[in-house]
């Protein structure tokens, strides 16, 4: 992965040392808190419910066991013991002090971490494919692409100040599990008719009130262009996006109020004359020395383990489910990538304890060369691990609630803070969630239910993702009650779609019985093993409405 | 016995830790302990006080709630305010009071 | 009011004629883009230094080729969070070829100023009691830059370059 050199290292320290002043003159009176928030948010420090909450950057989702020794360090030493992990493979803390911040910023420096940009309406964390250099189905990895942009947003002195926030993901592989097309800029690298690798350039994508897939720019950009592409998109929604409601002020609104032919025309005009410019030229050895970061580790020369695993999957079927639900085949014989499902019964999705951290650092150090990675549904990945070695892992990971066999299945819950935590929310997300994934906890019921993704957002700004679950839960108000607003048919992969209304929201005891409703009504519907998207694409909304309203729903009931 | 009355609430500034106006311009952590303002104008005089320490940089974004008391015991008749007073309904191992 | 330029306190020889009618023709005077369109030849005429103010959704390609009589462009922030204006300085000193003094008026905050100076400005209208203070408190925060921008700074690749070598 990328290391700082010792430029990096003092853009990050500079940087640390303004926010100490700044932190500094507000304690002391010399700023009002109306001139201070516009400088604590562009270093991730928002104050919610309870407390000032720190969002720090996992760059594309990689992270060193280093690394995250330093984030248990943290959750100890200046939190309550606990992290939680995001749709944006980012990490939260809850607890944080103003007067500790700066110190926090400080320690993260030292492992190469930072948390500029994590908020404020400036290009944030660039996300990309959790299974990025690792994966069968890609072309290209994307994360020499995501460093090179990282930097070339870091502290951009023109795009500080955009409408709105800005964010970028990137995937080099087939399938699309970087969520590329609700961003405000998604890259998928691709190859062109000649074979030569560039990106398709998709724009104007996003959730929050207004939700759209993003749309195609460009087909195929060329690799040298791309600084000066992005800098002509975000030159055009400079100027452009609207700056008179905040609501309205993300790229998406800008792309389709012009329809995307005109707001191409603009980007294609202002590219023409900076194309060309040595300020924006992608310097080819500067990517080489990026690349050779994430050069492929010293893989062993391993044979295949099928009979092995084959014999261990027949003779444990705990093993067995583990293997199926979270294990992922690698691009290099004898090795496997590793979910660590953050999703274990009755735990908040994405939270990690402090002990957790420590021992998933250890386990990484001795199974996976040292790094894992955070994906945008909120679980960790092993990227090397050696297929010999797989039982033992989940063994070990299973002592730390980490082994649970449900990635990607109906219980592998997306969700945001909601009012827990979070001072925008209309109601809580976290309890929806336990609740669900008590409720189906059996590993052989959720491997018949097979792929299904739910996503629960605690309000409109849907951070949880639910315009894009395969089953989507919204938290409204109601007259100061929860209710649950449900979604159906959304997808955030290659085959993008926005959910679908279900009918009136239901009350939160109404919940686990009415995902109950949509299950059973799918396994009688499906034909083969149809997935649950595939169904409902099939046959529609009213046989699920049905299911939920037509035959009523009853409540269950309250568990002790 | 169940009467309404209004408390103030705020952030604290260094810790933004949830903190309610008590008597004598202090500000404390339990709900149960915070000045309670019984009239209106009892309300917008806590209101006025909590300005004063926006301004002195005490506290940040603090209002009034609306509290009642049942048997002796307050809350807040909101949610939300509810869960600031308490912590988190999840974790329950970090709330901030047993109240 | 005292402006920051070149990181030196400097006296505005320049007067705010945005409310002024008429525009006065024998001294320094610094309008709005309607009263630069209104008065063109009678201000031409006059042979003082001119300067002119930009609102950020008045984009300074707007002045064609008259961009050429101003001494000063100065450029308002309304508010901070109004990002306009820094796309607009690098065009002029990019694009457009401007020279003159590049000034930024309106809401001009101590820790905005970095940005502004690396997307062209040289001047800046600070609303604080002490411009000066606010300046040198911030005019050596960062020496490592990521980008390249028009005012020639070594960016973190350049850096790395020379130190290389
Ligand atoms: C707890 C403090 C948080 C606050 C105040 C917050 C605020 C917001 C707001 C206001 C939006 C809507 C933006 C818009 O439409 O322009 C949004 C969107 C989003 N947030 Fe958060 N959020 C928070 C936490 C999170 C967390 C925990 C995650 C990850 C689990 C997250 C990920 C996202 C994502 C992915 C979006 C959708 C992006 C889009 O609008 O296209 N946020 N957030
Ligand atoms: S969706 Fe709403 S409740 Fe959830 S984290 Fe985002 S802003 Fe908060």
């Amino acid at each position: 992965m990328y290391r700082y050199d010792e430029f990096d290292h003092t853009l990050v320290a500079e940087r640390v040392a303004v926010f100490r002043r700044q932190v500094e003159r507000r304690l002391t009176g010399d700023i009002t808190e109306d001139q201070f928030k516009p400088l604590r948010l562009p270093n991730g420090l928002y104050l919610q419910l309870h407390a000032y909450m720190l969002r720090i950057n996992v760059p594309y989702g990689c992270l060193s066991s280093r690394q995250l020794r330093k984030l248990a360090f943290i959750a100890r030493r200046f939190d309550r013991g606990f992290g939680h992990f995001t749709t944006r493979q980012n990490i939260q803390f809850n607890w944080i002090r103003l007067d500790e911040a700066p110190d926090i910023l400080a320690e993260l420096a030292d492992v190469e971490m930072n948390t500029m940009q994590s908020s404020g309406n400036c290009v944030r964390n660039i996300t990309a494919d959790q299974f990025a250099g690792r994966a069968r189905d890609e072309i290209e990895d994307p994360r020499p692409w995501c460093e090179l942009i990282r930097q070339w947003s870091i502290l951009h002195p023109e795009f500080g100040y955009l409408p709105r926030k800005f964010k970028i993901a990137v995937t080099g592989a087939a399938s699309d599990r970087a969520a590329v097309k609700f961003h405000d800029v998604g890259l998928y690298l691709r190859r062109n008719a000649e074979g030569v690798i560039g990106f398709e350039v998709i724009v104007g994508g996003g959730q929050g009130r207004t939700p759209y897939v993003g749309l195609t720019i460009r087909e195929w950009l060329a690799k040298e262009d791309l600084f000066s592409y992005l800098e002509a998109i975000l030159r055009i929604y400079n100027l452009g996006g609207r700056r008179d409601n905040p609501n309205k002020a993300r790229i998406k609104i800008q792309v389709n109020a012009l329809g995307i032919d005109e707001f191409r025309r603009l980007v294609e005009e202002e590219w023409a004359e900076i194309k060309a410019s040595p300020l924006l030229n992608v310097d080819p050895a500067e990517v080489a020395r990026i690349t050779a970061y994430f050069a492929p580790p010293a893989w062993e020369d391993l044979p295949e383990e099928t009979v092995a695993l084959d014999r261990l999957r027949k003779a444990q079927p705990a093993f067995d489910a583990w293997y199926r639900a979270n294990v992922v085949g690698h691009r290099t014989p004898g090795y496997a990538i590793v979910n660590l499902s953050l999703k274990s019964p009755g735990i908040a999705p994405g939270d990690l304890t402090a002990e957790q951290m420590d021992r998933v650092a250890d386990l990484a150090d001795r199974f996976s060369l040292g790094e894992l990675r955070v994906s945008h549904r909120q679980n960790l990945v092993f990227t090397d691990v050696r297929q010999k070695e797989l039982h033992e892992l989940w063994t070990e990971l299973a002592r730390i609630s980490l082994a649970t066999a449900n990635i990607g299945t109906l219980t592998d819950i997306v969700a945001c803070p909601g009012l827990d935590f979070c001072s925008l929310a209309n109601a809580r997300a976290i309890p929806v969630a336990q609740d669900i994934s008590r409720h189906f906890s059996d590993a052989a019921t959720l491997q018949d239910i097979g792929e299904l993704t739910i996503n629960i957002s605690g309000c409109m700004n849907a951070c949880g993702h639910h315009h894009v679950g395969h089953i989507g839960i919204l938290g409204v108000e109601k007259k100061g009650q929860e209710f649950y607003q449900l979604t159906l048919g959304g997808s955030s992969a290659e085959d993008a779609a926005l959910g679908e209304r279900l009918g009136r929201a239901i009350s939160a005891d109404e919940v686990p019985a009415a995902i109950e409703a949509l299950v059973a009504r799918y396994k009688s519907l499906r034909s083969g093993d149809e997935r649950f998207l595939d169904t409902w694409r099939r046959v529609g909304i009213e046989p699920f409405q049905d299911a939920v309203y037509g035959e009523g729903v009853t409540p269950r009931r309250e568990v002790a | 016995m169940q009467s309404s009355g209004q408390m103030v609430v705020a952030s604290r500034l260094s810790d933004g830790r949830v903190v309610f106006l008590g008597t004598g311009a202090q500000w404390v952590e339990d709900l149960q302990l915070g000045a309670l303002a019984r009239h209106k104008d009892e309300g917008e005089a806590l209101l006025q006080s909590a300005r004063k320490a926006e301004a002195a940089n005490q506290v940040v974004e603090a209002y009034l709630i609306t509290v009642e008391t049942i048997a002796g015991k307050r809350r807040a008749t909101d949610w939300r305010e509810s869960i600031r007073a308490c912590g988190p309904t999840v974790r329950t191992d970090l709330l901030t009071h047993t109240s | 009011m005292a402006l920051i330029r070149n990181g030196k306190l400097v006296d505005d020889i320049h007067i705010d004629a945005r409310t002024l009618d008429p525009v006065p023709v024998d001294q320094p005077v610094i309008v709005s883009l309607l009263q630069w369109q209104a008065h063109r030849d009678t201000l031409l005429a006059g042979k003082q230094s001119l300067g002119i103010r930009l609102q950020s959704d008045q984009p300074p390609a707007l002045l064609g080729a008259d961009l050429r009589h101003f001494a000063v462009v100065a450029l308002e922030f309304p508010k901070f969070r109004d990002g306009r204006a820094y796309t607009h300085a690098r065009m002029l000193r990019e694009r457009l070829g401007f020279r003159g003094e590049l000034r930024a008026v309106g809401d001009v905050l101590q820790e905005q100023l970095n940005y502004m100076q690396r997307c062209g400005f040289d001047t800046f209208e600070i609303s604080t009691a002490d411009p000066l203070a606010a300046w040198q408190a911030i005019e050596n925060d960062h020496t490592v830059w990521y980008q390249a921008t028009g005012d020639g700074r070594p960016r973190a690749l350049e850096l790395r370059r020379q130190q290389a070598r």
